[in-house]
């Protein structure tokens, strides 16, 4: 250890670097940025260019036959001023249903001392595995007015009417609301966490008394972050579809997302492409303009909050003969949005015809729905594309959102600003609007070029792509800042060139935040309907999503059960895997 | 064989173009411990990590022994992983996902043409040794106290002999008794590896006990470079005499030679005073001196000594080791550091006795 030179490192240092690879590391993010930027601004474009165009079908747009007609004809004879109503009460309703559930479940489990907690933080997050049109197939099922097994049950013993009618505003909220409720509480679970008890002990010190602690200090300090989290859930709620689209279109209640769809997708009137475009822009300006004050309100402080590792300790509320209502309580929730709709559905496939439960119902029951559903040659295709569009979107989402990160994060990129807003935007833009966005750019670039990317698995995996994005940019950045630089630094020190750096530092690091991510996206693509309803044409890029959604509606009830049942057998398992390498989807994007 | 040239180094920040390094230059002996020392900001640690390769300077040359490791004026620079140095980070960077052993052997692995493994573990071995941490090969590396990953990853900057190692603030997350028992033992080991260390702190004492040399930084800009004695006894300015130390300091006008040899007299808010090196200063010249607390005396008023100043104590605070004494002196006050058992009480009258050898001129 004497010598102090060491002959491979001093002739190491002789060749100096090369300038190729410093080209290529300067002209790179600029690549990223430029491709990014066409990716999410070419369908936006397309789309507002298609509000205008006053032609009967996409394919025939011309500079010649344009104007304002498509909007004006949105706003005054499609009465949109009644569907932003209806969008407002249905997004305030399941937005306070949602986050007030998942607060208070948040709450019994890190500020009391209810038993049986590690239950409730394994099962409230399961249900991001049930996709939104099962969990509202389910609720159909069960609250239909005449023919829901709930309601008729009721109506046959007390000779009563309908105990609740699940095709309304009250049923929609319902349903969605608790739709939001697991990312909300694996939101706020760690706000809720974070906080210093000095802060509450300070307050009793100077005289306080609980109830006043509470109200100044412990709810003024939680109330920004939930004001984020209700608003980031909100504009969950508002780009839903599946839900609206299964509890309402059935009944013309419309919100934004099922009207634009219903524009150009009802059956027995010619689809109004350009109406469709131009209510899909007030959409888009709605959302946008959420998104805006969210990120306003949050800055840099949620998005690129470092976990300090400060292990806090809050005091615990003492729930005294309160613990076991809570924990009751706790579990029922667990049981309606989990267990009954999954139960519900179990119980469709496996009786011969549809009828509420009985002890005759449950004496026929048979698995010949499942042969049905296997013979059918549309279901063997339909899985195919379902796999491959899947494995596709996760490995191209983790790939492209983990370059985006890394420039963002660990360069000093002049364009990495517009790179975060730009990665952000996507976020704010409905399913079904950038569905309508890539079906018009799509239209456009198969006739210019005679090819035929509408139709094709890729034009979902393109259109997937930019949805999940921002989702994984955000998760992947949140990750990749609490690696420290001084540990990459250090590798560099060592000796290490970059890619052995990527390959025995950030990639170890970081293999938790890529595999979470992939599943992530996985399950997201699964679960997402709206955008395929609108891409998806016919077999050759048919997903699972638009055939439930199409067997539901020619009411193939035995069949959605049977495919839902093997769907939802196939995201649990997802979502247990991703639990396992120690990943949450804290960050958000319940899409 | 470190050498660096006229390095400037700016950043586009979001409040414009920052000039953290403004041409420093410096020149470190092979096996020498260089220190840069300064306040926060002061670019001493952008400095650093330009050498490192981990910063890239605007302008400016850098030679690691004979090769040129960064030419701005050919825009070539050698990538950090190809340049002959090691380093200690102040947050230890040591890679959490590793276990002791794999944390140290990293470097090893790094090497081409590759080594043996029996090598690598022989050499990780010793290295461990060194800093004492033999028998935590396999622990897990977040398992260990802040003392043990600060010697884990000295072992690591070591393991690969390299001619250069390079400190960031590698003491700043030790508590203070274990920061002035390592202080020494750091300086010890560089010493007997005989590497060429260049050492960034903000902590007066570990420049001053640790270096062979010290260069103050401040606003990007080497104030003064030159060996902890010399720094201490003869700042080159009010900053420098601040920084490092306590100092009294007086406005001065120089009253000309005193006639004994190679002094200067000058009068001050103090009084009269003699200072060395006749040289700096001629009749008329507004200086500034300092004088440190500990080259005061303090005598009793009967005391017969020539060129004492009156004065009156003010204040006394006891700090254990010394006591600290204010005494107005003419129309200001001075600071004294005594020993403890020196009698004075607040309101003696007493006499100030100031050497001409500890009066330092720090601006002209």
């Amino acid at each position: 250890m004497s010598v102090p030179t060491n002959k491979a490192v001093v002739a190491a240092s002789r060749n100096v670097g090369k300038p190729g690879t410093r080209l290529l590391s300067r002209v790179f993010p600029w690549l990223v940025l430029i491709s990014l930027a066409a990716l999410v601004i070419a369908p936006i474009f397309s789309l507002v260019a298609g509000a205008f165009s006053l032609s009967r079908l996409p394919n025939e747009f011309s500079l010649d036959n344009i104007g304002f007609d498509n909007f004006y004809a949105v706003w005054v004879e499609q009465r949109i001023d009644k569907v932003i109503w209806n969008t407002v009460v249905y997004v305030f309703g399941a937005t306070v249903f949602g986050i007030f559930s998942a607060a208070l479940l948040a709450w019994l489990v890190e500020r009391t001392d209810m038993p049986g907690k590690m239950w409730i933080y394994a099962g409230v997050p399961m249900g991001i595995a049930i996709p939104g049109i099962l969990h509202a197939i389910a609720w159909v099922l069960l609250l239909s007015p005449r023919s829901g097994f709930i309601n008729r049950s009721y109506m046959d013993l007390t000779g009563n009417e309908a105990l609740f009618d699940i095709y309304t505003m009250g049923g929609l909220i319902f349903a969605e609301g608790l739709r939001l409720v697991p990312v909300a509480f694996l939101m706020l679970v760690p706000l809720m966490r974070s906080m210093d008890p000095s802060l509450e002990e300070a307050a009793a010190t100077s005289g306080a008394n609980p109830f006043r602690t509470t109200r100044r200090v412990t709810l003024a300090l939680l109330l920004p972050g939930v004001l984020a989290i209700s608003i980031f859930q909100a504009i969950t709620a508002i780009e839903n579809f599946e839900v609206p689209g299964i509890l309402g279109m059935p009944v013309n209640l419309h919100v934004f997302s099922t009207r634009v769809f219903n524009l150009i997708d009802n059956i027995g009137t010619i689809p109004a492409f350009g109406q469709a475009n131009a209510a899909a822009v007030f959409y888009l300006v709605i959302a946008l303009v959420i998104s805006f004050f969210y990120l306003r309100l949050v800055r840099h402080s949620e998005r690129y909050s470092i976990i300090t590792g400060k292990g806090y300790t809050p005091r615990k509320v003492r729930l005294g003969r309160w613990r076991k209502p809570a924990f009751a309580l706790a579990l029922l929730f667990l049981f309606i949005t989990i267990v009954l709709p999954f139960l519900v559905l179990l119980y469709v496939s496996l009786i011969n015809y549809l009828r509420p439960p009985s002890l005759d119902a449950f004496m026929s029951m048979t698995t010949k729905h499942y042969e049905t559903v296997f013979n059918q040659p549309r279901v063997a295709r339909t899985l195919a594309n379902t796999i491959l569009v899947t494995l596709m979107t996760a490995t191209t989402v983790t790939i492209v959102s983990f370059l985006i990160s890394y420039i963002i994060v660990r360069t000093r990129f002049a364009g990495r600003y517009a790179l975060d807003m730009l990665s952000f935007l996507p976020h704010s833009i409905p399913g079904i609007v950038l569905g309508l966005a890539l079906f018009w750019l799509f239209m456009q670039f198969d006739k210019l070029t005679g090819a035929s990317t509408f139709g094709s698995i890729y034009a979902l995996v393109l259109g997937f792509t930019i949805l999940f994005l921002s989702y994984a940019v955000r998760a992947m950045s949140v990750a990749m800042i609490q690696v420290h630089p001084d540990l990459e630094d250090a590798a560099k020190l060592s000796g290490a060139p970059p890619w052995r750096i990527a390959l025995r530092i950030f990639g170890p690091l970081l293999m938790p935040t890529l595999v979470g991510i992939w599943i992530y996206v996985a399950m997201l693509s699964v679960r997402f309907i709206s955008l395929p309803l609108i891409l998806s044409q016919g077999g050759s890029n048919e997903v699972l999503g638009v055939m439930i959604w199409s067997l539901w509606n020619n009411g193939n009830i035995s069949s959605v059960g049977a495919i839902g049942i093997m769907l939802m057998t196939f995201m649990f398992a997802l979502a247990l895997l991703m639990r396992s390498v120690g990943f949450n989807n804290q960050r958000g994007g319940g899409l | 064989m470190i050498t660096i040239e006229d390095l400037h180094v700016r950043f586009d920040s979001d409040k414009g173009v920052v000039h953290a390094v403004r041409g420093v230059s410096i020149n470190v002996a092979a096996g020498e411990f260089y220190t840069l020392l300064g306040p926060s900001g002061c670019g001493k640690t952008t400095t650093l990590r330009c050498l490192a390769g981990l910063e890239q300077p605007t302008e400016g040359r850098i030679l690691v022994g004979d090769n040129v490791v960064h030419d701005a004026n050919t825009a070539s620079s050698l990538p950090t992983h190809r340049r002959p140095l090691s380093m200690v980070f102040q947050s230890y960077a040591i890679w959490p996902h590793l276990t002791v052993f794999e944390n140290v052997a990293f470097p090893l692995r790094e090497l081409r043409p590759k080594i043996t493994e029996n090598e690598i573990e022989s050499r990780v071995k010793k290295a461990l040794d060194v800093v004492q941490l033999a028998g935590y090969e396999s622990r897990p590396a977040p398992f260990l106290s802040g003392g043990q990953q600060q010697r884990l990853a000295l072992a690591r900057a070591i393991v690969r002999e390299t001619p250069v190692v390079l400190f960031d603030e590698p003491l700043s997350n030790l508590d203070a008794k274990l920061r002035a028992e390592t202080r020494l033992e750091l300086r010890k080991l560089v010493k007997r590896l005989g590497m060429t260390a260049l050492y960034v702190t903000h902590d007066q004492t570990e420049a001053l006990t640790m270096a062979d040399r010290v260069a103050v930084m401040r606003d990007g800009e080497i104030i003064q470079e030159a060996t902890p004695v010399e720094i201490y006894q003869k700042p080159n300015s009010k900053f420098v005499a601040s920084f490092i130390g306590q100092c009294n300091f007086a406005e001065c006008t120089v009253q000309g030679n005193s006639g004994e040899g190679e002094t200067n007299m000058v009068e001050c808010e103090w009084g009269m005073l003699s200072y060395l090196d006749a040289n700096k200063g001629q009749a008329g010249d507004k200086l500034t001196i300092a004088v440190r607390p500990e080259n005061i005396r303090i005598l009793q008023t009967d005391a017969n000594e020539a060129g004492t100043l009156d004065g009156t104590v003010s204040e006394i605070v006891f700090l254990g080791e010394s006591i600290e004494c204010r005494v107005a002196v003419g129309s200001a006050d001075l600071v004294a550091r005594l020993h403890p058992s020196q009698p004075v009480s607040v309101g003696d009258n007493v006499k100030v006795l100031i050497d001409a050898k500890d009066v330092s001129i720090v601006a002209a």
